[in-house]
């Protein structure tokens, strides 16, 4: 009887969970069928609806549109998202927007939401993670049709909204765009005006000026010439692909990576690379200890006037603004230009934020009318005000905290992607192979040569695993 | 009657048991499945691949780095903790005053939260510029140690050890106690009568009798140490440092992309299984090392 009874409890157990497999199974073939359809007509129907005069009020019946943000809800950017749909609802009532602010890590919990059964129709966060997940999988919906439809004032496309450059950069291998990128970040020196004026230090143009520049900080002041968060690989990283985009353009290191005799890697550019970065921790600009650092305790010495400058992304001034003094005036400018290198001072880094929605959503249209609203110049001009960061949006302001950096990328002509790009085409590469040897050369773990010799080697090995 | 009774406790077992299946067995097994898969997480669709995600495990440098960290981890660690916990908790038991402000205070750590650990010692510890650690070896004019950077990448792992270790021994030093203090006191002293020395009744009597106390704090501590994530992965601040991946980071980091969107759950879910694996592994050791034996008293 008692083995009777544990059996029984056995097969309800089997049976409980055969009935949810298939009932998993049931509703992913539902929802794979209803994919390819959905897709289809929303992609359709968004290329209609996005004809529509922008401010008809629209007549159809409620919907919902389900909205999973990277940003935390005390963010500025969240503040400004919120404005939006505070906005949008007056305009169009019958449209619910659902946002959670679910924090950087929004991927993998869509993913996990996903794979629940819980419906996200719209997600924002890095494009390159956007790219590496939902455009790299075929789950993002296309949106070509509606990008040459008519923007939300209706006065010309909406591809014609954008920063040159900005929607190509993460489109899919086959040249179609998913991300609608809205958030412009980029890359340089950020420093205190005030200091440099007081000091009479002037912003350097070529890598030569940078070096004087840094010997002249050490040498007639008490303040570091230049600070690092050193704890962080992709940090350090910075400098690599900055020196790297100078000396040969960009797209050399992700070339190298994709190259799988490892051969690539034997270009002099990358070893002098190393060389150059050596050199700086060499002749002791670099903050004293750095590579002890955990973050943010090197960017705090920048807001306490103990270093000059700092080579970070733009988003610096708006994470620091709390930490600094009244009189902290806050100046950036580009990367130098490098002797006999090819890059201009003007080739800009360019990382974006942006949405992708889902090609499965059943609000195809709303989507697209809602993210042609939020990217009006009104509408991106209050997200630079907060935010401190530029849009990806013509005529809209540049923030004055990253003046600098954002006239250089206005004036930009070649704009590249952050580390080069090898995060959303060879992630795993660039977490386990080139961010950790690098890290190790940047630190002097290892030598110039050292790094060459392995990243030939892990690189070869990596496309033998494959 | 009797077996009336047995099937009564069945049927009160069985909610708990099917919930218990559910949320542990089933999610155990499908790890498992998974991990013959290559699969994103995103998709439906998963591509049977055998044992390959295991083969790979052999030759990918950062799980092996990240596996021996895991291995330092839970025996350097279990090391310096049950040491202190041993030494802390015969100090206490030797009738020192103030005991229980003494044992409260060394658990104190055990209930901060991992995140606070990071930054206090992280940042205002360790600091190679403004930590108290390196002040105090300028002012104590102990130079080669003032120089030492302790979260740079070749000091960091050591130097978070020593916060695990720290935070842990309250926890290991309360179940210590509590198995010293049901060993009865005539034991230790008819031990002194016979002339025995401290040492002596420590290795005769305390350490027999904790035989049982001993092998669960092991193997609760094998659990932890293997699975240890919040600690190191608040330490490193925006990322964790590769120096300080373990396995349950590493797992992460693959899985589910911490900034870069690698997303192979598969082979996450293979180095879940290997961890599984070892967890199992190091509970029999403990088992088989230290054997069972019963005694009464």
């Amino acid at each position: 009887m008692k083995k009777l009874f544990v059996w029984l409890l056995i097969t309800t157990f089997v049976v409980s969970m055969a009935f949810m497999g298939i009932g998993c199974k049931k509703a992913t073939e539902t929802t794979t069928a209803e994919t390819t359809t959905t897709a289809e007509a929303a992609t359709t129907a968004a290329a209609t609806e996005t004809t529509a005069p922008a401010t008809e009020k629209a007549t159809g019946e409620p919907k919902t549109i389900v909205y999973w943000s990277l940003w935390n809800e005390q963010e500025p950017a969240a503040i400004v998202i919120n404005k939006w749909i505070e906005e949008y609802k007056k305009v169009k009532p019958e449209i619910t927007i659902k946002v959670v602010y679910v924090g950087r890590e929004v991927m993998t919990k869509v993913m996990a939401a996903r794979s629940g059964g819980e419906i996200v129709d719209l997600v924002d966060t890095e494009n390159f993670s956007l790219k590496g997940s939902l455009v790299k999988e075929g789950l993002s919906l296309v949106m070509d049709k509606a990008l040459d439809a008519p923007s939300y004032k209706g006065n010309s496309s909406w591809r014609d909204s954008f920063l040159a450059g900005t929607l190509k950069q993460y489109a899919a291998d086959d040249g179609k765009v998913s991300i609608i990128p809205y958030d412009l970040i980029t890359n340089g020196f950020i420093y205190n005006k005030k200091l440099w004026r007081d000091k009479g230090w002037t912003v350097p143009k070529t890598w030569d000026e940078f070096i004087a520049l840094c010997e002249t900080i050490k040498t007639t002041s008490d303040i570091a010439s230049i600070t690092q968060d050193a704890g962080v690989d992709f940090y350090n990283d910075m400098w690599n692909y900055q020196i790297m985009e100078k000396l040969v353009g960009p797209g050399r290191i992700l070339a190298a990576a994709k190259d799988k005799t490892g051969n690539s890697w034997e270009d002099p550019a990358f070893k002098k690379a190393i060389e150059m970065e050596r050199e700086l921790f060499d002749k002791g600009y670099f903050v004293k200890g750095c590579d002890g650092f955990t973050w943010p305790a090197g960017q705090l010495l920048l807001a306490s006037g103990e270093a000059a400058m700092e080579l970070c992304g733009s988003w610096l001034p708006n994470e620091l603004k709390s930490q600094v003094s009244n009189d902290f005036e806050w100046g950036t400018f580009p990367f130098p230009e490098i002797a006999g290198g090819v890059g201009k001072i003007n080739d800009m880094e360019s990382y974006l934020i942006g949405w992708a929605a889902f090609n499965d959503t059943k609000v195809g249209p709303e989507i697209v009318d809602f993210l042609k609203f939020c990217t009006t110049i009104e509408n991106q001009n209050i997200f630079v005000d907060e935010s401190w960061n530029m849009s990806t949006i013509l005529g809209t302001k540049i923030p004055p905290a990253i003046q600098g950096l954002g006239e250089a990328l206005l004036d930009s002509k070649a704009l590249f992607s952050p580390h080069d790009g090898i995060p959303e085409e060879l992630p795993d590469y660039h977490k386990n192979i080139y961010l950790k040897n690098h890290n190790l050369a940047f630190l002097g773990k290892i030598t110039p040569d050292g790094y060459i010799k392995k990243m030939k080697e892990e690189t070869i090995a990596y496309w033998k695993s494959k | 009657m009797n077996k009336r009774r047995k099937y009564i406790a069945w049927i009160f077992l069985a909610p708990s048991l099917i919930l218990y299946l559910y949320f542990f067995v089933y999610p155990t097994i499908e790890a498992i499945r998974i991990s013959f898969y290559k699969w994103s997480g995103f998709t439906v669709n998963m591509e049977f691949i055998g044992f390959k995600n295991f083969s790979k495990l052999i030759s990918d440098d950062s799980f092996l780095a990240a596996l021996k960290n895991t291995l330092l981890l839970l025996v350097i660690g279990g090391i310096g903790i049950f040491l202190l916990a041993f030494i802390f908790a015969l100090l206490l038991g030797s009738g020192i005053k103030g005991k229980k402000l003494y044992r409260a205070v060394i658990f104190f750590p055990y209930i901060i939260a991992p995140v606070v650990h990071s930054i206090y010692w992280g940042l205002l510890v360790y600091n190679p510029r403004t930590g108290i650690l390196n002040q105090l070896f300028n002012l104590l004019n102990i130079e080669i140690l003032a120089k030492i950077s302790f979260t740079d990448i070749s000091h960091i792992f050591g130097s978070v050890l020593f916060v695990v270790i720290w935070v842990n021994v309250g926890f290991y030093l309360i179940l210590l106690m509590a198995g010293i203090e049901r060993i009865p006191p005539y034991l230790y002293e008819a031990a002194r009568i016979e002339g025995a020395t401290e040492l002596q009744m420590f290795f005769k009597i305390t350490l027999p009798l904790l035989r049982e106390v001993l092998v669960i704090a092991i193997i609760f501590w094998g659990i932890n140490a293997i699975k240890m994530f919040d600690l190191l992965y608040a330490f490193g601040g925006i990322l964790p440092p590769r120096s300080l991946w373990t396995n349950a980071i590493y797992l992460y980091i693959v899985g589910f992309g911490k900034r870069d969107p690698i997303f192979q759950l598969g082979y996450a879910s293979a180095i879940g299984v290997v961890t599984l694996l070892l967890v199992v592994i190091i509970a029999f050791i403990i088992r088989k090392l230290i054997r069972r034996e019963i005694y009464e008293y």
